[in-house]
């Protein structure tokens, strides 16, 4: 998981750094707002993902070929000089949206524009979230392994069940799991079982919460 | 007489009558793991929690068993147990389950032979 991290953190900064610019280029010579958008996304996500995972990797490799660019070893954040890099792409953005809209007079295809540019980068965020999260959560299960607790991306799903029976549920889940079912087959298969027993648990409970959400919608409109 | 005070409650179903009888052999250890390892022991019924504990709301809301939350421990993660004890409904509708199972099963022993 370490070496994913690193590879991950070391392919898609420098990249997205790059990629980033040349669209906020593209964007400015061609005045097509939806490429300045993609740019601010493409940088998000590669910051994003140089802060969050890739702070020993990214230092390692490479700070050894451009020792200035590399990240403080202490915190693990970029250096002055990739952080302004950053600031001077995000101003250059900022700068030609505002020059654009100065250009030529507000109508409302413009706003609708500028709309779909923030739409499009706010899920271009989301998506960019979600392998972070997926990672997140991988990193948290293999630490939950270790210590002998069920998976906690499973604990998660466990969220899905009504608030009444959950403490318990859960409860016995990490018993059987605990005392039963660890020590006769091991780490890799009594996770398999926690998450078997997961998916088959809240099936009938959601199903059961369906049932009485729909009795008392059908009651309502009967009353009405 | 006995059969028709039966009528009156709503019999358990199959799967009812057993999480009942699990209830009733552990006594005061009868809990959600306790209860789903009974029922794998002794019926070899595999059940998921979600299941058992949806049987066992739908016990309770019938007032054949109630229940009362234990101390934490850590081997749940410090989760407390919910223990479940059969109340008088339940042991009357247990009974009456019971006494006609028996009598629907005198004599199936040779018919089930000949099938």
């Amino acid at each position: 998981m370490g070496a994913l991290k690193t590879h991950f953190a070391q392919r898609l900064w420098p990249f997205s750094l790059a990629a980033s610019g040349l669209m906020a280029a593209g964007g400015v010579l061609l005045k097509q707002h939806w490429l300045l958008a993609l740019s601010n996304v493409v940088i998000n996500l590669g910051f994003m993902a140089k802060v969050v995972l890739g702070k020993n990797g990214f230092a390692s490799a490479l700070g050894r070929a451009f020792p200035t660019l590399a990240s403080s070893p202490a915190t693990g954040r970029p250096s002055a000089v990739v952080q302004t890099l950053y600031r001077c792409v995000l101003a250059a953005m900022t700068a030609s949206i505002l020059l654009g809209l100065a250009d030529a007079p507000l109508k409302p295809e413009h706003v609708r524009l500028v709309a779909m540019s923030m739409l499009l980068a706010a899920l271009g965020g989301a998506l960019a979230i979600l392998p972070l999260l997926a990672a997140w959560i991988a990193l948290a299960d293999t630490s939950a392994q270790a210590e002998g607790a069920p998976p906690r991306s499973a604990k998660l799903i466990l969220l899905l069940i009504p608030i009444r029976d959950r403490e318990h549920l859960a409860g016995d889940l990490e018993e059987e799991y605990r005392e039963i079912v660890l020590p006769q087959y091991g780490a890799g298969r009594a996770c398999l079982w926690y998450w078997w027993q997961v998916a088959a648990s809240i099936t009938p409970m959601l199903w059961s919460q369906a049932k009485r959400v729909a009795w008392a919608a059908f009651l309502l409109r009967f009353l009405r | 007489m006995q059969s028709r005070r039966n009528e009156k409650c709503d019999p358990p179903g199959e799967f009812e009558t057993l999480v009942l009888m699990a209830i009733l052999r552990l006594d005061d250890e009868a809990y959600g793991m306790r209860i789903h390892l009974e029922l794998l022991d002794r019926a070899g019924r595999r059940c998921s929690y979600g299941a058992l504990y949806t049987t066992l709301d739908r016990l309770e809301r019938k007032g054949y068993v109630s229940s009362s939350i234990g101390d934490p421990t850590p081997e749940r993660g410090g989760r407390a147990k919910k223990y479940f004890r059969v109340e008088g409904l339940g042991r009357a509708a247990l009974r009456g389950s019971y006494a006609a199972t028996c009598r629907m099963a005198e004599g199936i022993e040779p018919l089930l032979e000949r099938a």
